[in-house]
């Protein structure tokens, strides 16, 4: 048998019961038309509590009205609030300064969240940037992310200059497991961090990016429930690198973002 | 609780993609069994759908020969280019070889090859005649999920399992296949929908189900904690990760 403790894990049903366990890309309930079975809050508790999941980062993403998702969410804190971190969802169709800034506040002021989210909704940033005649409709969200120091969990979007820009928001290019090229060559920049909630990663992924940007830059995350954590902490135990490694990659580096969220 | 695993889909043999981790040999495939506590694997040959079938059926007796917990599977096709014996020859030499199940791909790179059942039925029903389970890969698209019930539905008593699926909760087409045909099986490699395993035991018991891991494409122990942290009873899990496979090998020829 395995001399690492996380791959003899593997084949048991034993829960990560003696490290902090993180997963920073995470939803709930609806999640565009999918079909899975209990996927509230309540539902995806209990999968984590079995598989010793400590803390959920829940976004509501693709929600028709962030403000709605928004609020799913803060309710989730509301109720769990050792358990859920909030990641406040920001659709750039929705508004310019002024709406971001104040679902910014509302959500980090009055519910407590530390992160944000931003995605790509079907390729359409290029399109938005120019029917707002802007050249980036996310700015205000980079800015109250810098001055918060809060990480942006970013499904494409996130550039080599805006993460230059904003020396003090922590970048996360979410699903970047899928894309280690693109996470190599943003290795340069230090606010800039891989999320590892890839729909596939073909062994050896892993190890390649710890060779290559680092352990402490890489998050776990499972993008529940459109997976199960099952098999995605499963990459991370069954990964050839050191269990030291595993445990930065599973919560020490995400409590780490966190714990500098002003 | 620690579960047995026997596993579906396994793979020696060079392929020209890039895989840091990757490696050929039946040897390295053990080691790696070992590492993760995998008891025994059936194992395909890369040359069948990257070379040439007949080689790398050939090439994957010999690599086997001696390796007790490593099974053959073959690649079967139709007779009609001579590259193999007619079905009911073909299926022969596989039982004579120890050969206990097969793979069928379609959609390889740089071929058109489809599901024709005019084509195919002559091996296929010389497949359900042993009751030899036929793994069925579409490599590059989505699997055609109407050829896999004509297939089903044509051939009864044979076991279809569907592999490499990357199957997620926007798929649904394969629910029906589930209900509709007892002798269709899913090989769990590719999925990863969020309680997935739990959710198909629910609706369909956990008979349907083959752990696979298709490594070394993949982690192995990506494939084992997926099954062992199914919140479903231990009997169903080892059913999953083990069990049901071993049935189905029972069976041929029976």
């Amino acid at each position: 048998m395995a001399t690492d403790r996380f791959i003899d894990m593997c084949g048991t049903d034993a829960p990560l019961a003696d490290c902090l366990v993180i997963d920073g890309h995470c939803h709930v309930d609806l999640w565009i038309g999918m079909y899975a079975i209990d996927r509230h809050i309540e539902g995806i508790l209990e999968v984590c509590d079995a598989v010793g999941i400590d803390k959920i980062c829940v976004n509501y993403a693709a929600c028709p009205q962030m403000r709605l998702g928004n609020d799913r969410v803060a309710d989730c804190v509301r109720r769990y609030p050792d358990r859920v971190v909030g990641f406040c969802y920001i659709n750039y169709f929705e508004g310019g300064e002024e709406v971001q800034q104040a679902e910014l506040k509302r959500c980090f002021d009055e519910f407590g969240f530390k992160g944000i989210k931003v995605i790509n909704v079907n390729e359409s940033y290029p399109l938005a940037c120019r029917y707002f005649e802007l050249d980036d409709p996310l700015q205000p969200t980079w800015e109250f992310a810098q001055q918060r120091g809060a990480p942006i969990l970013c499904h494409g979007i996130v550039t080599g200059e805006i993460a230059r820009r904003y020396p003090g928001a922590n970048f996360i290019v979410a699903h970047g497991s899928a894309v280690p090229d693109f996470c190599i060559s943003m290795a340069k920049l230090p606010n800039v961090y891989c999320d590892m909630s890839a729909t596939t990663m073909i062994a050896g992924t892993l190890e390649l990016l710890c060779d290559k940007i680092g352990p402490q830059r890489i998050l776990y995350g499972s993008d529940l429930p459109a997976s199960d954590p099952g098999q995605r902490l499963g990459m991370v135990m069954a990964a050839h690198i050191s269990e030291t490694d595993k445990e930065l990659i599973l919560g020490r580096n995400m409590q780490r973002l966190l714990d500098n969220v002003r | 609780m620690r579960f047995q695993f026997f596993d579906a889909n396994a793979r020696i043999g060079p392929v020209p993609d890039f895989n840091p981790r990757h490696f050929y040999t039946a040897d390295e495939l053990l080691r790696e069994m070992d590492l993760f506590g995998v008891e025994e694997a059936m194992v395909w040959h890369a040359w069948t759908n990257r070379w040439d079938i007949p080689m790398g059926n050939e090439q994957l007796l010999r690599e086997l020969d001696g390796r007790d917990r490593l099974h053959p599977v073959w690649t079967v096709m139709h007779h009609y280019t001579g590259q193999l014996p007619h079905g009911p020859e073909l299926v022969a030499r596989a039982l004579d070889a120890g050969v206990r199940m097969v793979r069928l791909f379609f959609g390889i790179w740089g071929s058109s090859e489809e599901y024709m059942p005019w084509a195919y039925e002559d091996l296929l029903a010389a497949l359900e005649q042993v009751r030899m389970p036929v793994m069925i890969e579409w490599e590059n698209h989505p699997p055609v999920w109407n050829d896999l019930a004509h297939i089903c539905a044509t051939y009864p008593r044979l076991p279809v399992i569907l592999t490499h699926s990357k199957l997620t909760q926007w798929e649904r087409n394969w629910y029906p296949l589930l209900g509709k045909y007892p002798n269709f099986y899913i090989e769990t490699a590719g999925y990863q929908g969020w309680r997935g395993l739990e959710g198909i035991c629910r609706l369909f018991g956990p008979r349907r189900m083959l752990f696979g891991t298709r490594c070394p494409t993949y982690q192995v122990g990506q494939a084992m904690s997926m099954v062992a942290r199914t919140l479903r009873p231990a009997r169903e899990r080892q059913m999953i990760a083990a069990d049901n496979l071993r049935t189905l090998l029972q069976e041929v020829g029976c």
